[in-house]
């Protein structure tokens, strides 16, 4: 009985979901020779469709239209009609192209005066450049790819999501994606199926970029106003990357507009942030963008008043800042040339410390300086060119370097009549990787449904992992450790092959191998990394995928915290570990209606990871200056697991809800006694609803709820009394012991599980004729979530019965276990205004 | 603005939740035997037999002595009795069982004696001062530190580790009795017959050998070693000088003479050969209660730590030492820098008083 009643009920929303899916989009528009991209613009916000096109494509295209209550369909066809211009509808983007079988002409206007018929609309007028293929997101679309598990984030997807602190950022906007957590609540580090938060490659524009992150991991160094696009692979990955084990995310910035100077500039809760684009000349576009915190602004003022106040003796230096630099330009040479160049620029700089005024003729002097800074740096030229009409290419050298330097100056003076003895320790530490790189790409189109892909590069990599030079100076005796450590050099070659191939209307398999060679210390690495991908669709709508790839990594960082902090090491594979490797298969299928409203994903995947480097148990026994490769271990790991995903990409309602299904495990030579352990985040079931809904055209609100199985955590419930030795000992007063201390018993390692975690984000978007303002609610009904198990003491009152009815009451402390909880609800506010 | 006020007034009381809440985990633990033992060369081995305890136990926090467990000692494989008396180069195991807890085992070798032969030392005068103060006279005080150095010899295996340790004395040849600090806290306090009075300054260690379980980030942090541990790792089979430094030294006196004695003072420094399991204990100690990562673990925000152990249980540690001392006399010092200026000032004093 009970099975027949879950049969009728599911049979019921499947009918109910159905219903919804048959409600046509319908447009209203009018419209008198207003600029085609406004128009597009107006048909985007009745539609949520994306409008991908080249911005030549549309240059001085004017259109005329009044339409009422028509499908999106007929309004294209109308619009299109006649036009050089095909478009072609691929899920949530209209891709506009110009039509192949059209030869190309110049500046010719075409005026097409338009019948009577369903719509009352006169006439549109276009007027065409040559066009520019468009590499459009679209390319990306679940049907149209054998690929599983890739994503494409536009910019308005980024800033759709809910953000942290009312800063909109990519890497968090990809923690709403099945099978991607955040590795700290908070921060912008993911974990993706099972891998470690170093195991994802960040990329702008195809140019890796080392910790990723802002303020311990708060933001990503990404400027999302001016992020176009965002790549993101997971399962399967296209043969050209390589050198992660876990995901790879490209980040594509926006190009410069050809239609005049364009920009706008945000104020938000930590930081402001700038960009304007726009041409120079015909042939020339330029974007900047430039985002900085803005708290020193506040801090630096209040710092001069404090330290000008009479009666304070010392100085106070404090200053925080993080900022990203953003500059493109791009510049067409012909019709088959165009040149970019990128550079991109992101620190963080902290610096604290005190002096006092004035130095005393007789008398103590102390001053002291502390700086931290990191970031990236990137520089990269290149050029696209359309060797033939089937064959285009693109070449370009870039150089990064990660830098990460901590300083301190400490100087204190003894200043007596006779002489002064001046004890100081400075001591400067730095952590840098720069990489040269040089690469040829090339793509091949012999048919309409084949794209062979094919390229190589070499990388030059100098690695400093910790150089440290220290100098102590007390009472003018001077002893110094200067660090003469050479960089590590390293020499990396790639090549890869890549196929994309139509085999019928049914099948479609992409295929590759990326083959590497990485040279160290002598030594040379060598990385094959297979790739196979095949769909088939017996249907147009549903799309059946299976997976296998391979990767290979060189490079991993060092980590003794969940925060990302400067004291982070990026490190090349150690000399006795081997290259990092993961094998991952996965199947799984993608099915939409047939408007494209509402899609489901599902997908299953299996990854086993090899020789994974991570801390040996107590490797803090090690003294931290000791070599850093000794204090490692070697492993494996697995993850497995389903994401399952509804989406709902159109009308005013889109968002999606998804399931997933997880194990992840590591197993460590030296590290948990050699036994098998679960993963930090090993979340057994995740639930995330991520709704966006349009209001009005003024107003739209996003919600994201997300809740899993808590991390994983090492629960140590017993202690030990501690020994006495001295020098590392208890604590003595009178020659009498007053604290022994006790310490935590070893247990295994992740052998709790915290508790489920669940938060609400909400974001409210409310435009104006210059810009929109942006709510935000982080954690919004306040579920501060546990991070941690601590121990503490809790207020005790025992009542003790005298008798005769008189009572003693006492009062003390007990000890007791404690969740820590952390982030509570946390609003935040911002505005863009465009220009 | 009256809902706003309303609005403000729900979020308060989330705003301000405590971080911390209380919590029964409701896991069950199996308490273990824990074995403690400091063996020192030359003296008779003591163990210390314990249980582990869950945290939230308040009965065992205080009472966990363990008194039914059956000890057993081996010197190079061979049972001793409880008076042995552990020799350099012994390899020592210690065994307990108990009914309740179980079975315990640690190994330990007892470590060698350093090698080094003296300590080399200087004195710097920071600051003189004399004063005639009725009634106790002339009085003054000098102010130094003491730089001093000890050469290491290097290990071809880069094994050894090593603690400094010091004990300060100060007394009069013909007194038994005077002021005796040593660094683990016990003292003797007489007045000294003539009000003179030696006060040791602090250890300092600048020397970048003590600082070696500080990372970079913990040292720019200001987060530095308080006790004197090093090893030798980083002069495999080469000879290295160690600094060290008493800071703030003085010596102060009252109702100064001409021909006032002074005390015999000084340092007794003991260079400590330590076992791994000691000095793995310090690092321990060092990261969990002074280092940055203890800090991060105890707010969440890395992995916990758990105790250094050396013993099978994973509780308690044997560990072992052997030690040489040397001895810091600032007596010649203090005749030379102090009892000729106190007397140079006696005779101005007493010239002006004429």
């Amino acid at each position: 009985m009970m099975t027949v009643n879950i049969r009728r009920t599911s049979i019921f929303a499947v009918f109910i979901i159905f219903s919804l899916i048959a409600v046509a989009q319908e447009i209203t528009l009018k419209a008198t020779d207003r600029p085609a991209a406004e128009v597009f613009r107006s048909i985007m916000q009745q539609t949520d469709r994306n409008f991908v096109y080249s911005s030549e494509l549309l240059k001085d295209m004017h259109i005329t239209i009044d339409v009422r209550k028509k499908p999106l369909k007929e309004v294209l066809d109308y619009i299109f009609r006649d036009s050089e211009i095909e478009y072609k509808i691929k899920g949530k983007n209209v891709v506009l192209k110009k039509k192949k079988t059209d030869k190309p002409r110049k500046n010719e206007t075409i005026k097409k005066p338009v019948a009577s018929g369903p719509h009352s609309a006169d006439s549109v007028r276009i007027t065409m450049l040559e066009s520019v293929d468009v590499v459009s997101q679209s390319e990306n679309h679940p049907l149209e790819t054998a690929k599983l598990g890739i994503s494409t984030l536009s910019g308005a997807d980024i800033l759709k999501t809910p953000a942290f602190l009312g800063e909109a950022d990519v890497i968090k906007a990809l923690q709403i994606l099945p099978g991607v957590s955040e590795a700290t609540e908070g921060l912008s580090g993911i974990n993706v199926h099972g891998g470690n938060s170093d195991e994802n490659l960040v990329m702008l524009d195809n140019v890796p970029l080392y910790q990723a992150e802002h303020f311990a991991g708060l933001f990503s160094p990404f400027n999302a106003d001016i992020v176009r696009s965002a790549d993101f692979y997971k399962t399967s990955v296209p043969a050209r990357f390589d050198g992660r084990l876990s995901s790879f995310l490209d980040v594509h910035l926006k190009n410069g507009s050809r239609q005049g100077h364009h920009g706008s500039a945000k104020l938000g809760y930590t930081s402001g942030a700038f960009d304007i684009s726009g041409p120079i000349g015909s042939r020339t576009t330029y974007l900047v963008g430039l985002r900085r915190s803005w708290y020193d602004v506040l801090t630096t003022p209040i710092l001069a008043i404090v330290n000008a106040r009479k009666e304070n003796t010392e100085k106070i230096r404090f200053a925080y800042h993080f900022m990203d630099f953003n500059a493109r330009v791009t510049h067409r040479f012909s019709d088959r040339i165009e040149g970019f160049a990128n550079f991109y620029y992101g620190d963080d700089l902290l610096k604290t410390g005190s002096k006092d005024k004035k130095e005393p003729e007789v008398g103590l002097y102390y001053s002291d300086k502390y700086d931290f800074n990191w970031g990236n740096f990137l520089a990269q030229a290149g050029m696209n060119y359309r060797i033939s009409p089937i064959l285009t290419s693109r070449f370009s050298a870039a150089y990064t370097r990660f830098f990460n330097t901590m300083k301190y100056d400490e100087l204190e003076k003894e200043i007596t009549e006779d002489e002064t003895f001046t004890t100081r320790s400075k001591m400067k530490s730095t952590n840098n990787i720069d990489n040269i790189t040089l690469r040829g790409d090339f793509t091949l189109s012999p048919t309409d449904g084949n794209t062979f892909r094919f390229g190589t590069s070499y990388g030059w990599h100098s690695f400093t992992p910790d150089r440290t030079h220290r100098e102590n100076i007390f009472n003018n005796i001077t002893i110094s450790n200067r660090d003469e450590s050479k960089p590590i050099v390293a020499h990396q070659a790639d090549a890869y092959a890549e196929d994309d191939w139509n085999i019928s209307d049914t099948w479609h398999a992409e295929t590759g191998l990326h083959a590497s060679l990485f040279n160290i210390e002598g030594k040379t690495k060598c990385g094959i990394s297979p790739r196979l991908a095949l769909s088939f669709s017996p249907i147009p709508n549903l799309s059946l995928k299976g997976a296998y790839s391979r990767t290979v990594q060189y490079v991993h960082r060092i980590e003794e915290t969940y925060l990302s902090l400067p004291c982070d090491r990026w490190i090349p594979i150690p000399g006795r570990f081997k290259p990092l490797t993961a094998d991952k298969i996965g199947i799984g299928g993608y099915w939409q209606t047939l408007d494209g409203a509402y899609a489901v994903t599902l997908e299953g995947y299996w990854k086993w990871m090899h020789n994974l480097i991570d801390y040996r148990d107590e490797y803090y026994l090690q003294p931290a200056s000791w070599s850093w490769s000794e204090r490692l271990t070697s492993g494996r790991g697995s993850a497995k697991g389903v994401d399952l995903m509804l989406e709902k990409k159109t009308g005013k309602l889109t968002g999606h809800i998804s399931y997933s299904l997880a194990w992840a495990d590591r197993r460590y030579a030296e590290k948990n006694g050699g036994l098998p352990f679960p993963a930090r985040f090993d979340h057994r079931h995740t639930v995330k609803l991520f709704l966006n809904w349009d209001v009005s055209r003024k107003v739209s609100l996003s919600a994201l709820w997300t809740g899993h199985s808590g991390n994983r955590f090492t629960f140590l419930p017993q202690r030990f009394e501690n020994p006495v030795l001295p020098g590392a000992a208890p604590t003595y007063w009178d020659g009498v012991i007053i604290w022994e201390g006790e310490s935590n018993l070893k247990a295994p390692i992740n052998n709790y599980r915290l508790p489920f975690y669940h938060r609400l984000d909400l974001a409210c978007t409310v435009r104006n004729r210059r810009g929109y303002w942006t709510f935000s609610l982080y954690n919004a009904y306040c579920n501060m979530n546990t991070i941690a198990i601590t121990t503490g003491y809790t207020s005790k009152t025992t009542f003790t019965d005298l008798g005769n009815g008189i009572w003693e009451v006492s009062s003390g402390s007990k000890p007791v276990f404690q969740k820590l909880r952390l982030l509570p609800i946390i609003p935040s506010i911002s505005y863009t205004w465009q220009f | 603005m009256a809902i706003l006020r309303k609005i403000c007034l729900f979020l308060l009381p989330f705003l301000l939740t405590g971080c911390f809440t209380d919590f029964d985990p409701k896991i069950k633990t199996k308490p273990v035997l824990c074995l403690n033992s400091l063996i020192t060369s030359g003296k008779p081995i003591e163990v210390n037999v314990t249980h582990t305890w869950i945290y939230t136990d308040e009965y065992s926090t205080k009472y966990h002595e363990v008194k039914d467990a059956e000890i057993k000692i081996y010197a190079n494989g061979d049972r001793v009795d409880a008076d042995y008396l552990p020799k350099e180069g012994d390899h020592i195991r210690i065994e307990a069982e108990s009914p309740v807890y179980g079975r315990a085992e640690a190994e330990v070798d007892v470590p060698y004696a350093p090698t080094t032969e003296d300590i080399g030392y200087t004195f710097a005068v920071k600051n003189r001062k004399a004063s005639v103060t009725p009634p106790w006279g002339l009085k003054g005080s000098i102010k130094f530190d003491i730089d001093a150095t000890l050469d290491m010899q290097g290990s071809p295996e880069g094994n050894l580790y090593y603690r400094l340790g010091y004990d300060s004395f100060s007394y009069f040849d013909s007194v038994d009795s005077g002021y005796y600090e040593s660094d683990d806290g016990r003292y003797e306090d007489t007045d000294s017959p003539t009000s003179q009075r030696f006060d040791d300054g602090y250890l300092r260690t600048p020397d970048p050998i003590f600082n070696e379980s500080v990372s970079e980030f913990e040292e720019i942090l200001g987060y530095f070693p308080s006790a004197a541990f090093f090893s030798d790792h980083s002069f495999v089979g080469g000879c290295r000088t160690i600094h060290f430094q008493f800071d703030e030294c003085e010596y102060l006196t009252e109702n100064w003479k001409p021909g006032t004695d002074l005390m015999d003072c000084g340092y007794f420094i003991t260079l400590f050969s330590i076992s791994k399991s000691y000095f793995d204990w310090a690092m321990y100690y060092w990261q969990n209660y002074d280092g940055i990562l203890g800090d991060f673990s105890d707010m969440g925000f890395a992995e916990p730590i758990w105790g250094y152990s050396n013993v099978s249980t994973g509780a308690g540690v044997v560990a072992a030492q052997s030690s040489v001392t040397f001895r810091i006399d600032i007596k010649e010092f203090l005749n030379e820098n102090f009892g000729k200026y106190m007397d140079e000032h006696y005779e101005i004093d007493s010239r002006d008083s004429r």
